[in-house]
């Protein structure tokens, strides 16, 4: 008898649910939404997050007011291990993301607090990618090298004469940027001659004055110096060319040396959101990528149009992790 | 040169807008604010601005965001002086004399004199970078990363002079802060470091939360000691302001902390705190009696508050003329221009001349506003210390956490904090400075990072920092200094005269 009335009202429930669903008011926020920007004030992710809080309340695109929070640390590994640890099912809450994240999980430093294993992106619920920037591979404007192959071919030659500046670790997305294309053109990527800098402004001035041969930063952080004509692209990591200041600027594919590297800009939630309420997000922040605000925003940031949800998103993630994984393995730089 | 002059004049006549004006008024008491509140500070600051701005008018926004910058370190000081609790970085080592200025009653004097030293030096180098920036430019893109270690090498070499009466003591100090420096993902191999699986280390640890438990923390923890054995002596209020023979007697190095402090302030890496400890380190090595630095030298106080706003000042060369920042507020400061759609770099002035020479006549102006709008304060500010401090520490304590905590939102941070608090305490009691030990956490990493990558460049070998001429300069200079104490007391011996 009991079980009978259990499932009767399960059937009640997920009809109740259904028809919900089919007259489009599946879930919706009914308190105010945390947004985290998972670093410091005034970082990317905290643009990001930022971004979205402006447009979405602007526009009225979201019926709560939302609140941005810098929960700092890691490269993401703090807010995502507290998340996981105290905040799971929590639909109230987005948190900003970008390949730095990929990294985090693949060098193993973001955690289940729980089980302490290794974090992917299984274990957290992507919501969707909003922009884009991408890499690019730089010279001095009086550099010998013309374009991508002469580069290469210097380094095919003697790969300790290609010196790299990056404003990231060793084993970070500016290193396997550089890595990513050295190794698309079948050479070896272990021998990288890569000078780690703090931040991309520091990178750019080594390299500005003949410290470094070649740069690997994002092209947001460049526009100035290729309009003023300091820097010579050698390759855009974009699938086509890109516009703007940047209409010259060739892409690596173009060379003959078919890879890419996206900076995608995100966010992800928490883990264990129903469908419903992680499609409203998709949608909400889908709606968001295409008003006039938010173009504007994304493009006064140096940001490129990209939107991708659902479960093709996961997937480019997931290869994303694995193909971090597997180049930082090559490097040594994982066991 | 004359054309400087009529696009300075164009300058002005954006910037002396009513509403302009205005706008530079909220930023230097914005400013002011959070320089003086220990715990945010510039980068926070600005952080916290940035939504405001957006959807202004680019050249109102940035007069605002500088006058903002320039205020902090007016600010920065105050503190430093009263309570002996460094509002920023750069003001560590004006704790040093400052304090003791305030404890003699001198508090007024020391605050105008920073507030003066500001002015000063936030002038001339407001001079310096209308006149000098392309050239400025090109002479700091030499320095690459056996320059910059040479660099951080002189700054740590300032630790002799920030020795009260042990120098083995303050490099014991100094090591402890060049071991926490290393805590954190490592630069050159991206391996974690001491962090034991905590995520919050990954980073290191913070100047903020090192400064604050050091600082503010061990000097509650002393007050409470002492309070309840009556041995501290209330602080006379004193003459408040400042004499025309303090006033001469500060003049040159303000100067010279001027031209340090605008010249390291241009490098891209370095920054106002290593500016403020080298020309403290500078002027007590040509004082004809070092012993008077660290028992409330009025110099002590001018040349560290000139050399650290020069800094701010040349820090904003890089990002005007090549668009690159060349310290996170600068960062931040870019991130600002472009949301406001302002590419900066080496075409700013030509396709927004608006901004540059707006911005460039703005800092005259936001100078002199924070001048006029600090004096006053001085008055305000040293009344202060007439708060008891069974009220005033516990204050400080709580607007210090607050600050910590609200940048961060980490426990960690306020956990570390108490921390160090205790160290603090224990290394008061047993005379260990604590200025060293945050020149430690500041250089540390830098000169760790800068000697990594001479090294990688040069595949190994260590003949990198000699060869080139600007580091080997560097590397002797800072050889020099650190055992110049020792050369000259053995000279005095062999020439028999009596020893200090």
């Amino acid at each position: 008898m009991q079980r009978r009335v259990g499932l009767s009202t399960l059937a009640v429930l997920l009809g109740v649910v259904i028809l919900a669903g089919a007259a489009g008011a599946a879930w919706q926020p009914d308190k105010p939404i945390e947004f985290i920007a998972p670093s410091g004030p005034g970082g990317g992710w905290d643009r990001t997050a930022r971004g979205a809080q402006k447009v979405l309340t602007e526009e009225k695109l979201v019926p709560q007011p939302i609140v941005v929070n810098n929960v700092a640390g890691g490269s993401g590994a703090v807010a995502i291990s507290q998340v996981m640890a105290k905040r799971k099912g929590d639909a109230h809450l987005l948190l900003a993301m970008s390949p730095a994240l990929t990294f985090t999980l693949a060098l193993g430093r973001a955690k289940d607090p729980a089980t302490g294993k290794n974090l992917t992106f299984r274990d957290i619920t992507p919501i969707a990618a909003v922009a884009t920037d991408y890499g690019a591979i730089v010279v001095r404007k009086d550099s010998p090298y013309r374009g991508l192959k002469d580069l290469l071919e210097a380094y095919r030659a003697n790969p300790a004469a290609v010196s790299v500046a990056g404003g990231s670790a060793v084993g970070s997305q500016d290193h396997v940027k550089f890595a990513k294309v050295v190794k698309a053109a079948g050479l070896d990527a272990t021998k990288v001659k890569y000078v780690p800098f703090q931040g991309g402004g520091e990178a750019l001035a080594s390299l500005l004055g003949g410290h470094t041969v070649a740069a690997a930063p994002d092209i947001s952080e460049i526009a100035g110096q290729v309009e003023a004509g300091q820097i010579r692209i050698l390759a855009v990591l974009s699938d086509q060319r890109l516009g703007g200041v940047f209409k010259d600027a060739p892409t690596a594919k173009e060379q003959g040396v078919n890879t890419n590297y996206i900076l995608w800009r995100g966010f992800y939630a928490a883990p264990g959101l129903t469908k419903e309420q992680a499609d409203y997000w998709r949608e909400t922040l889908g709606k968001m990528v295409k008003t006039p605000s938010w173009k504007k925003l994304a493009a006064d940031s140096g940001w490129f149009e990209l939107f991708t949800a659902g479960e093709e998103f996961s997937k480019f993630l997931d290869e994303d992790l694995t193909f971090a994984s597997t180049l930082l393995k090559e490097l040594g730089l994982l066991k | 040169m004359a054309e400087v002059f009529s696009s300075l004049a164009y300058g002005f006549s954006v910037a002396l807008t009513p509403a302009n004006l205005i706008w530079a008024m909220v930023g230097s008491v914005i400013g002011t604010l959070i320089g003086v509140l220990p715990g945010i500070g510039p980068v926070s600051g600005i952080a916290i601005l940035i939504p405001v701005i957006y959807g202004m008018n680019p050249a109102s926004a940035m007069i605002m965001l500088t006058a903002m910058y320039y205020g902090t370190m007016y600010g920065g000081s105050t503190t430093s002086i009263l309570v002996n609790v460094p509002g920023e970085a750069s003001s560590v080592v004006t704790t040093l004399d400052g304090y003791q200025m305030a404890r003699q009653g001198r508090a007024g004097a020391a605050l105008a004199i920073a507030a003066i030293g500001s002015f000063v030096s936030g002038t001339l180098s407001i001079l310096g970078l209308m006149l000098f920036a392309v050239p400025l430019t090109t002479l700091a893109l030499k320095f690459g990363p056996a320059e910059y270690f040479g660099l951080m090498l002189l700054g740590l070499s300032s630790v002799t002079s920030l020795a009260g009466k042990s120098l083995v003591k303050a490099l014991l100090s100094m090591i402890f802060g060049l071991m926490i420096a290393t805590i954190g993902v490592d630069l050159s191999t991206g391996i974690a470091r001491y962090t034991f699986e905590v995520p919050q280390l990954l980073d290191g640890i913070g100047f903020l939360v090192v400064a604050i438990g050091l600082f503010a923390v061990s000097e509650v923890l002393l007050a409470i000691e002492e309070l309840g054995q009556a041995r501290r002596e209330p602080i006379p209020l004193g003459r408040v302001w400042l004499s025309w023979r303090e006033f001469a007697a500060s003049w040159w190095a303000m100067i010279r902390g001027t031209v340090i402090g605008f010249y390291i302030g241009v490098l891209p890496a370095a920054g106002a705190t290593i500016a403020s400890f080298i020309s403290y380190d500078v002027e007590k090595r040509l004082a004809k009696d070092p012993s008077t630095f660290g028992k409330g030298d009025i110099r002590g106080v001018a040349a560290p508050e000139s050399a650290n706003n020069a800094a701010a000042v040349g820090n904003m060369v890089p990002l005007m003329t090549l668009g690159i920042p060349g310290s996170s507020t600068t960062a931040i400061m870019l991130g600002a221009l472009m949301m406001l759609g302002v590419q900066p770099g080496p075409l700013m002035y030509q396709k927004n001349p608006d901004v540059f020479w707006g911005l460039i006549a703005s800092m005259y102006i936001g100078n002199t506003m924070l001048l006029i709008l600090n004096l006053p304060l001085v008055g305000l500010w040293v009344k202060i210390l007439a708060i008891p401090e069974r009220i005033l520490y516990p204050l400080i304590l709580a607007v210090s956490v607050i600050g910590v905590y609200g940048v961060s939102s980490s426990t960690t941070d306020l956990l570390l904090a108490c921390g160090f608090g205790l160290l603090g305490y224990y290394m008061r009691k047993h005379d260990y400075p604590l200025a060293p030990a945050v020149l430690g956490v500041v250089l540390g990493g830098l000169m760790e990072q800068s000697l990594r990558q001479a090294l990688v460049l040069s595949d190994g070998s260590y003949w990198i920092l000699l060869q080139r001429p600007i580091s080997l300069v560097l590397v002797v200079l800072s050889v020099v200094s650190l055992v110049s104490p020792y050369l000259i007391v053995a000279f005095r011996k062999f020439q028999g005269e009596p020893q200090f």
